[in-house]
């Protein structure tokens, strides 16, 4: 329809022609109120991403071209001595294979396990659902260095499993093999909460119509399941191949002590050796950028160009789709799933909060006391740290959705070349390490001639918090689109010929129909907030320091147990905000399931029923409906 | 009136961000110390000096690495007043780049002892504060008899300690590269580099920190291992079973060293915190072991301040700042090729 493919371009006047032929609106002052709200919208797009990501990383990748562009004084003569730097070494270059090769290796891995956990929660009568999803949410919020630190305990000589297993454990680990492993296991959520969406908008129906129709699960999977979920596969896929291509946590402790060199590496060595060397950092970051430039292109490639709105049927469901026979294996994979992506090794942390620790690391002489956490409460890096992070992680995730909204509905439909590149530019951010980011705001945001102008945010807590933000739009941003390409056309376009304008629409379609994805992405950027390391370490105002700062000052310090004291506490602090998060969710959704369920009928165009038999047709073999 | 109410809280929550932002963009901070520090009793001096002096101190405590790339990305603007860290060659080269104020003579600087006086560097642009030695052999004594024991550190060469010597790793722990670059040093680059090959060959344990490097050697995976002196002096002090020497070649000296900014924001806070930090009572308030963990283990440059632990009598070797700072780069990415993997 014409007038929603204006709805991205900027039009001065909107005229009568640009309504489009038979779309006249019954109110004009709607269509008027509609118009400017989603012409805007690409304007405020355009100025975050530019102003929060586009400008600071900048700052810093240009320098790998332009290496004096900050130096006192700064000049513009282009050198390329930090690239030369970097290629002089051959260890650059099967970092860089090897980074590819893993990212792309935990990218399809994590992906099957968080499609399969996906799959069990929104549509199979799985035992225990709300532990599996207790599962996911654990696994995604608990900070890296948790789970990092618990497998070291583990698998550090002399640690928990020293003995026969921890020998062969260790030699497994300590293998490119054993390092994917272990990135897969903390980034499949990302991939389970991006299909989660797909998945509930496909619902169960199509399952069973495929079924009745005579085709097998396979063929369901094949014809039915995978194809619809294709696009939020793949953006899972993708940011976790950007996670891994930006790890530095795993790349500096298991990668490197496997003699597994990876490209994140190259970054912290040259941005923390003395003198630092930002040019050739620059020149390592943007490998990782062209590396998911690629990815990105091969996405576009492969999903880029279809439609995908699942979220077509009438009602949620008729039942789950039992497991029968598979159950008790399934039950016991799940099971499996859990002990070794969380059990081990945040009880292994666990564990060592309550063992004292002496300067030469834990004192396991001593036996267990509660003496780490009377500590933590008294220490000048612990609560208030912690409040301030907390205070951080709302605000950041707060503003995070409500950008990432704006975002998104912007972008929705493409737009001009700027458009491409800030789209393109915004994943991109995912592979650059949070060190990069760090650098580039302190670059751009600490301009003398920002002094003159009075725009001082560079040392203050705004300066931070746009950090976070630019850190969070990514994510909220991938995930919001793979689940607003579910909301079809047909809804919006209705909306608007209804004379909806931009509020309308967003608060009688976009937020009830993805009020969920609203809540996941709000969640995500709220514990990626509250952990985040290395842009707090270059960007925390002095005096104000973050709860990871805190943490990491005990591990300075060798008061290892306090450190696992801290890590407990506030991530059992986000896992009970998360906790009551869902319960009330779940009643607020119970309390309205009823209403919503109705007005999505009369909104949406297409009926449940040529939907459902659409499917069966494509299930029975026919051709694409 | 309900899409009113959502308008209305959408632009509320819009107009409370732009707030916030503005009112942080023109809220100047005034008569505050901004201190930028690695140490660990940075935050015990901080509290300390605010108590004596009433003038505001905000920290920003981190790593060595992230410190000093905080500080180069600054060059342009910077809005430190005191930076505090270990290393005399970054200071060195921030002092050559014009950045720290020289010519500086607090009170405190008739404190200093013969080691602090010759570390002070003749511009007065830094301050040693204390000096741990870079690296120190130290043993485990259940795992290595009497006659075993290491005393210089071709010793570790030996077949007794095949597969049982561990280091940090100097592209990631900072005190390790004055350790490989003295040894470079005193050895001659030639046979430095095949000491450590040798040890590589010999299946030498790189971990990331000092930390996991005791760990192992208190574990008994390793029998012995390089590292700083105030962590093997902190696992001692803790009880362990260990032993540490100091080779008689001599041991690289790894001074805390602060420094005030040419252009601090608040010059005379600046001039009077150094001045603290140098006096007896800042000194004391270094070695609040409780708070700072090891770093209060580090041998004193004043008169006066008895030391936590008795070191003996040890040789230390000061390194040419300059000379194995611009070697930095290339040394590690050396050691990375050839000992790490």
């Amino acid at each position: 329809m014409t007038r929603s493919a204006e709805v991205d371009r900027p039009v001065p006047q909107p005229t009568a022609a640009a309504a489009g032929p038979g779309l006249a609106p019954p109110r004009r002052r709607g269509r008027w109120s509609g118009g400017i709200g989603f012409r805007s919208l690409g304007g405020v797009a355009a100025l975050a991403v530019i102003v929060l990501i586009a400008l600071p990383l900048l700052s810093l990748l240009a320098q790998a071209a332009f290496p004096d562009l900050f130096s006192v004084p700064p000049s513009a003569t282009p050198s390329l001595a930090g690239v030369q730097s970097l290629m002089a070494d051959n260890y650059t270059l099967s970092a860089g294979l090897d980074s590819f090769v893993l990212s792309a290796a935990t990218a399809v891995v994590a992906s099957v396990l968080g499609v399969g956990v996906a799959y069990l929660l929104v549509l199979t009568d799985v035992p225990a659902k709300p532990v599996l999803w207790g599962l996911t949410w654990m696994v995604f919020i608990a900070p890296s260095f948790l789970l990092a630190q618990g497998w070291e305990l583990l698998l550090s000589p002399g640690g928990l499993a020293s003995g026969a297993l921890g020998g062969v454990l260790g030699n497994t680990l300590l293998s490119p093999f054993g390092v994917g492993w272990v990135l897969a296991l903390k980034l499949w959520p990302f991939s389970t909460l991006a299909v989660v969406p797909a998945l509930e908008g496909l619902g169960q129906d199509s399952v069973h119509a495929s079924r009745l129709a005579g085709a097998s699960m396979a063929a369901t999977w094949r014809r039915i399941l995978l194809p619809l979920m294709a696009p939020a596969i793949v953006a899972g896929a993708l940011i976790i191949f950007a996670e891994v291509l930006s790890d530095f946590g795993v790349a500096a402790t298991l990668a490197q002590t496997a003699n597994f060199p990876l490209v994140t590496y190259s970054i912290y060595t040259a941005m923390e050796q003395f003198p630092v060397n930002f040019s050739e950092a620059a020149a390592a970051s943007l490998f990782l950028v062209a590396a998911v430039g690629l990815a990105q292109w091969g996405q576009r490639a492969t999903t880029g160009r279809r439609l995908y709105a699942t979220r077509v049927g009438g009602g949620r469901t008729l039942a789950p789709i039992p497991l029968r026979r598979s159950r008790p294996w399934i039950t016991a994979a799940v099971i499996l799933l859990a002990v070794i992506s969380f059990v081990i090794p945040a009880g292994a942390t666990a564990l060592s909060s309550f063992v004292a620790s002496g300067a030469g690391g834990l004192d396991w002489a001593h036996g267990l006391g509660l003496g780490n956490y009377a500590a933590a409460l008294h220490i000048s890096y612990g609560f208030g740290a912690f409040v301030r992070s907390l205070v951080y992680a709302v605000a950041a995730a707060t503003a995070g959705v409500l950008l990432g909204l704006v975002v998104t509905l912007a972008w929705r439909r493409g737009g001009g070349w700027l458009t491409a590149v800030l789209q393109a530019l915004l994943t991109t951010t995912i592979a650059v390490p949070g060190i990069v980011l760090g650098a580039g705001y302190i670059f751009f945001w600490d301009q003398p001639f920002l002094n003159r102008i009075h725009l001082v945010l560079y040392g203050t807590p705004a300066a931070l918090f746009l950090a976070y933000l630019a850190g969070g739009m990514p994510y909220s941003v991938r995930i919001a689109t793979g689940a607003m390409l579910q909301i079809p056309e047909s809804a919006l376009s209705a909306a608007r010929s209804s004379g909806a304008g931009l509020f309308t629409t967003l608060r009688r379609i976009i937020v009830p129909m993805l009020g969920d994805t609203w809540v996941r992405i709000w969640l995500m950027l709220f514990a990626g907030v509250m952990f985040e390391l290395p842009v707090s370490q270059l960007l925390y105002p002095p005096g104000g320091p973050t709860i990871a700062i805190g943490i990491v000052h005990q591990f300075h310090n060798t008061l290892l147990g306090v450190a696992a004291a801290l890590t407990v506490i506030s991530t059992s602090v986000v896992a009970l905000v998360a906790g009551l998060f869902f319960a009330l969710l779940r009643s607020r959704t119970r309390a309205r399931a009823g209403t919503r369920t109705a007005a999505r009928g009369r909104v949406l165009a297409d009926g449940g029923e040529s939907y459902l038999h659409s499917v069966a047709q494509v299930a029975a073999g026919g051709d694409n409906a | 009136m309900a899409k009113g109410r959502f308008a209305a809280v959408a632009t509320a929550a819009v107009a409370a961000v732009a707030l916030g932002l503005g009112a942080s963009a023109f809220a100047q901070p005034q008569q505050t110390l901004v201190f930028y520090s690695a140490q660990g009793y940075d935050q015990s001096e901080a509290t300390a000096f605010q108590n004596a002096t009433g003038i505001k101190v905000e920290l920003s405590d981190m790593s060595t690495g992230p410190l000093l790339a905080k500080v180069t990305a600054e060059r342009e603007n910077p809005q430190w007043d005191v930076i505090w860290f270990d290393g005399n060659d970054a200071m060195a080269n921030f002092d050559s780049q014009g950045m720290l104020l020289r010519h500086f003579s607090p009170s405190s600087l008739s404190n200093y002892n013969a080691l602090g006086k010759s570390l002070l560097p003749a511009d007065h642009a830094y301050f040693p504060t204390g000096v741990t030695a870079a690296g120190v052999i130290i043993y485990n004594t259940k795992t290595v008899p009497a006659k075993d024991a290491p005393r210089t550190w071709t010793d570790l060469e030996k077949p007794f300690f095949r597969n049982g010597v561990g280091m940090n790793n100097p592209a990631v722990s900072g005190p390790t590269y004055p350790i490989v670059a003295g040894i470079l040093d005193q050895m001659g680059t030639a046979k430095g580099e095949q000491f450590f090959q040798t040890l590589h060959k010999n299946g030498l344990l790189v971990s990331a920190t000092n930390g996991v490097t005791l760990q192992a050697l208190l574990d008994g995976k390793i029998k012995a291992a390089i590292v700083q002196d105030s962590a093997a002096w902190g696992a001692k002090l803790a009880g362990d079973p260990v032993k540490i020497v100091y080779p008689a070649s001599g041991v690289v000296e790894l001074p805390s060293d602060i420094a005030i900014n040419a252009k601090a924001p608040d010059m005379a806070a600046a001039k009077k915190f150094v001045n603290f930090v140098l006096s007896h009572h800042g000194q004391l308030v270094m070695q609040q072991e409780k708070q700072a963990g090891s770093d209060s283990l580090f041998a004193p440059v004043t008169k006066g301040l008895k030391p936590i632990v008795e070191r003996g009598g040890v040789k230390w070797v000061n390194l040419n700042a300059p000379q194995w700072g611009a070697q930095e780069a290339s040394i590690v990415t050396w050691f990375t090729n050839n000992v790490v993997r």
